[in-house]
């Protein structure tokens, strides 16, 4: 297509009158760029001119990538750092001990802790083992021995910290860099700034699996595009028979026909798009047309038939039940090996206010062979090399007990000033730990690392300056660290 | 047809504006010259009438009519000469050209104002555009000036001496980005690197002798013959007849002096092609030895080279004939480098093929291709037919999951530039791996769920893939002594097969008992409140760190002992280095407890 065309076609009406604003000489002069520039290039930067911003086109990555694609495996509901990575043999002493206010130091609570009368120490009761590292060992919980084999791999962050206390603001912060909603989920952003390398799928692709434990919500707006273009919003993949809904064609509609039916519904939308210059029609004839090519892509996809028994054994008895943590291991692997960009899984069920031990049980049981077995299999692929792995829950939860405290038995509420993610593969150092809490898991007391600067470190590996991929909107240039944001270059390798 | 006849034939408008934009240099010192002259003249004569002087009559040399109207046309002569030279492609139309071209238009103007000011007699028009024209000439020449010797060409040699005599670190002031060492390169420190560190690369080593002796001519602001020296993007471009350097490494040392860029330094200098031109300061015999090593590994612009690799003999097979990815682009941008048109279509075609390409960086040479997300859908002669006309510019190549034979070879050995390889999957044989073998940069393999095994991993033991630094091997055919082997021999290469499968943990915590100073709730009085505050009362009352008293707020717990300190600061200090801080325990510290 004549790019001029395109572009002038593209023309909305807030750009026709920002343009008749200008000089001449200046409207001259964006005319002539348009004919200047390749016609991909256009294409793409009027793709969004509705909000007035740019692609970032040609100009990403930044730098020479060392992770192509990121997997991030969310524990939904803050998985208990206490009990599982972080750990703290001297509290076995300290059992039902008051929690010194000098190391609450007044902070503020949920109001399902606020009004306790005391916060006593609760332990954690799971035994740890020590496996090997690049460094000295690191100590792994007895729920999570699979993982604990792969620690090899595993660069622990035992210093996260983030500002939110509650599971909507916490979700939205470390998916859009704000706890605000509306902002572009960090998939989005992927997606946005380097583009899918599979045109068959999308770039941003959402698995979600069902828990044991206490469930929060899980709305979708936490993998939406917020400001930016619709096409990079994340793409839910259902656990049914049906990965895609409705993405089959119905009986007695074959594929010829399909075609000429999006052929003939392209063509109105072409003439509905002259006719009212709305940019978003073409997001919608993007979409479908790759929903026609997922057509083909999904269910070679989603069926396992092709994968040794050993590599199905790998994964643990559930890789069989679709929808399972183990079985979007898989899928995450295998969406990893088809070139998807951005590939979140959700694991729901972490918020163990109450029976914590109980509950964190069941969870682990679930995610910790197919986590291990996803690591694991992605380094024999050689996948390992450019596809970053993020293990992360909202925040940590507290060392002190919500509710009755036993010797088998005990709650935690939410926690936001230190808790442990780890990351694998995708330019990370292997087999380290960083970042250290005090002795009661309370507070980070070296290399405390913000949910802004984990984003700005793992666009950093994805190839982007995370200060230079921006998006205009309402009149400033949004970025997913915000003002924030530190690479930890301590972690690349 | 005469002489004459093919001579007016060929003076098309065209030819006849560049030919006069060439006179350029010829008629712009006319008008310099004059203008100043008259306004020399021009000053005593204001001062002996002063401002009272329009009068009509007074005298009026007839030598200043003269001269004034000379100055006005050559002026405007050379304002038409020089805006048709700036359209050539010698000149980079940027920020220093604008200002060049829009100041000499003014002084032209300026110029023809006062000449017909002094026709009319209005004297005062006359003097106020005859400074005006003089006081613009000035900034005018040395834009012009810039862009002809470089900047900072009168002062260089002043500077140069004060460096010298300041005795600068050596390479520092090549580095500034004010000063071009072209003009005074011979004063200098040698940019080179010493031969001696055999690993070199374009942006350290070859890149600093571009810009001292080539870049005056062929760098940012000019780009006599079309050719630019001093970014990646024009090196690939080449100049109006060709590319100056291979893309791939020659065959043999004759091949390398054959290469554009060597072969015009190489030229006697009594040549008429010759370069650098003889008034222009020479290459070193060191500096020409860099860019042989350069050529020789052919020319890479991001990988590094061996600068004791005079000819690299590496490639199976040398080709040839001329590279088509190296066809100088239409006009070089160096805001928005494009690929190659070659390469364009190319990238095009596996696109449409639902495939990747792309630069690993923009702007950058160096692609990544990624077959592997259109599996089964790309016959073995399509993968090669997509791959040929990229092959000098892939870096990172992924067919895992693809329909590769043993034809492929043909191919890969022609990607000089390879890093990593993917060829998961596969049906790739010991037969294609093998063919790249001598590869001198491929530091990634991934041979994993391959049946090519123990004859290529034998020869990579041998010292096979110089480079490597990653080999995947899980499921291929190899035998477990021959990846020993490969271990063994091959240290600096991280080998991985499933080593994650059996490992146990080094320790495990002994059975867990929890204790506590209180019992249990419900068994317990409150009354025994203050003794859990006692028991975390810290041990010291002087901060370990700041040496002031501490502050019970601050405190933390470390070795089953709580501390305090004076400040969050201290505590994080204490917390990075607990021996550097002893800890004074308060006198009786247990004795309320």
């Amino acid at each position: 297509m004549d790019p001029l065309e395109t572009h002038t076609r593209d023309l909305t009406r807030r750009r026709f009158f920002a343009d008749a604003a200008r000089s001449m000489s200046a409207a001259m002069g964006t005319f002539a760029l348009g004919s200047l520039m390749d016609p991909g290039e256009a294409l793409a930067s009027v793709a969004n001119l509705a909000g007035a911003g740019e692609t970032p086109g040609p100009l990403v990555p930044h730098h020479r990538p060392q992770a192509q694609r990121v997997i991030y495996l969310h524990m939904e509901g803050a998985p208990s750092q206490v009990d599982l990575w972080d750990h703290k043999p001297y509290l076995r002493d300290r059992f039902n001990q008051d929690l010194p206010d000098s190391i609450r130091q007044g902070q503020r609570l949920t109001g399902m802790t606020s009004g306790q009368a005391r916060f006593p120490v609760a332990p954690s009761i799971f035994r740890f083992s020590k496996y090997a590292n690049r460094q000295d060992g690191v100590w792994v919980s007895e729920i999570m021995p699979h993982t604990g084999r792969v620690a090899g791999e595993l660069c622990f962050i035992h210093s996260m910290h983030t500002e939110a206390i509650n599971h909507e603001p916490g979700i939205t912060f470390f998916q859009t860099g704000s706890q605000i909603p509306g902002r572009p989920s960090m998939g989005a952003w992927a997606s946005y700034g380097l583009g899918s390398s599979n045109a068959n799928l999308p770039a941003f692709v959402v698995l979600i699996s069902q828990g044991f434990g206490n469930m929060q919500a899980l709305s979708a707006r936490f993998w939406d595009s917020g400001f930016l273009p619709s096409e990079h919003q994340g793409v839910k993949l259902r656990s049914g028979e049906n990965a895609v809904l409705h993405l089959r064609d119905p009986d007695g509609m074959d594929r010829d026909t399909r075609r000429r039916m999006l052929d003939l519904v392209g063509e109105l939308n072409e003439a509905e798009m002259a006719r009212s210059l709305d940019p978003e029609i073409r997001a919608r004839m993007a979409q479908y047309e790759m929903a026609y090519r997922m057509q083909m892509s999904v269910p070679d996809l989603t069926d396992f038939s092709d994968e040794s028994e050993e590599t199905l054994a790998m994964y643990g008895p559930e890789v069989r039940t679709p929808g399972s943590f183990a079985a979007n291991c898989l899928l995450a692997r295998r969406l990893a090996e088809r070139g998807v960009r951005f590939i979140q899984l959700y694991m729901r069920g972490w918020d163990a206010h109450n029976n914590l031990p109980g509950e964190i049980r069941l969870q682990s049981q679930a995610v910790d062979q197919p986590q291990a077995a996803l690591v694991r299999d992605l380094k024999r692929r050689g996948l390992l090399d450019d596809t970053l792995v993020l293990w992360a829950g909202e925040f940590g939860r507290t060392v002190y007990s919500q509710g009755a405290l036993s010797e088998s038995n005990y709650g935690r509420d939410h926690h936001p000033r230190c808790f442990t993610v780890w990351m694998a593969g995708g330019g990370v150092k292997p087999g380290i730990t960083f970042g250290r809490t005090d002795e009661y898991c309370y507070n980070v007391v070296q290399d405390p690392v913000s949910v802004h600067d984990l984003h700005a470190t793992m666009l950093h590996l994805l190839g982007i300056d995370h200060t230079r991929l921006t998006y205009r909107h309402q009149g400033r240039d949004f970025r997913l660290t915000d003002v924030f944001g530190r690479v930890v270059h301590e972690i690349l390798a | 047809m005469s002489r004459i006849d093919r001579l007016l034939e060929a003076a098309t408008p065209e030819v006849l504006l560049e030919t006069a934009g060439r006179l350029h240099p010829l008629v712009l010192h006319l008008p310099i010259g004059l203008l100043l002259l008259l306004a020399v003249l021009e000053v005593p004569r204001m001062l002996r009438r002063g401002a009272a002087g329009d009068g009509a009559g007074g005298d009026r040399p007839p030598l200043i009519r003269a001269a004034i109207w000379l100055a006005a046309l050559t002026a405007a002569a050379a304002a038409f000469s020089g805006w048709h030279l700036a359209e050539s492609p010698d000149y980079v139309v940027g920020r220093t050209l604008q200002l060049h071209r829009w100041l000499g238009v003014g002084v032209a103007a300026a110029a023809m104002i006062a000449a017909v000011a002094w026709t009319v007699r209005w004297t005062r028009g006359y003097r106020g555009f005859l400074l005006l024209a003089a006081a613009t000439i000035i900034p005018a020449g040395h834009f012009g000036g810039v862009m002809t010797h470089g900047e900072g060409f009168v002062t260089a040699p002043l500077r140069a001496a004060m460096a010298a005599a300041a005795e600068v670190e050596e390479g520092e002031p090549a580095a500034e980005p004010d000063v071009e060492p072209e003009p005074a390169a011979e004063g200098e420190p040698e940019p080179v690197a010493p031969l001696a560190a055999s690993q070199a690369s374009f942006a350290l080593d070859v890149l600093p002798i571009l810009d001292a002796r080539c870049a005056a001519c062929h760098g940012d602001r000019r780009r006599k013959g079309g050719l630019g020296l001093t970014s990646t993007a024009a090196i690939a471009a080449g100049g109006s007849s060709g590319p100056v350097v291979p893309t791939m490494p020659p065959a043999s040392a004759d091949a390398v002096a054959e290469a554009e860029l060597l072969r015009r330094i190489l030229l006697p200098l009594d040549d008429d092609l010759h370069m650098p031109p003889p008034e222009r300061p020479q290459p070193t015999d060191a500096e020409i030895a860099v860019l042989r090593a350069w050529i020789a590994a052919g020319a890479p612009l991001e990988a590094t080279f061996d600068l004791a690799v005079a000819v690299a003999a590496v490639e199976p097979e040398p080709a040839s004939e001329p590279e088509p990815a190296a066809e100088p682009v239409a006009e070089p941008e160096p805001a928005a480098p494009a690929p190659a048109p070659p390469a364009a279509a190319a990238i095009a075609a596996i696109e449409a093929r639902f495939a990747t390409a792309r630069p690993i960086v923009p702007g950058r040479p160096g692609l990544l291709v990624d077959l592997s997300v259109a599996p089964a859908v790309l016959t073995p002669a399509e993968i090669a037919g997509l791959l040929e006309p990229l092959a000098r510019s892939v870096v990172e190549l992924g067919l895992a999951r693809t329909e590769v034979d043993d034809t492929l070879a043909t191919v890969l050995v022609r990607m000089p530039f390879l890093q990593s390889l993917d060829l998961r999957a596969t049906a790739a044989s010991d037969t294609l791996i093998a063919s790249l073998l001598n590869h001198p940069r491929l530091e990634r393999l991934v041979m994993a769920e391959t049946p090519a095994g123990d004859a290529v991993l034998a020869a990579i033991a041998d010292g096979g893939m110089p480079a490597l630094r990653t080999l995947h091997l899980w499921n291929c055919g190899a035998t477990p002594e021959a990846v020993a082997a490969v271990r063994a021999a091959r240290p600096e290469v991280r080998v991985i097969d499933d080593s994650l499968a059996d490992v146990e943990p080094l320790e495990t915590e002994p059975p867990i008992t929890l204790s506590s100073d209180r019992p249990l709730p419900g068994a317990a009085s409150e009354a025994s409140e203050p003794a859990a505050a006692a028991a975390l009362r810290p041990i010291n009352d002087e901060c370990p760190v700041g040496g002031v008293p501490a502050d019970p707020r601050f405190a933390i717990v470390h070795e089953g002992r709580v501390i305090a300190f004076c400040c969050p600061d201290c505590a994080t200090r204490f917390w990075a280095d607990p021996s550097a801080f002893p800890v004074t325990v308060r006198a009786g510290g247990d004795s309320d407890g």
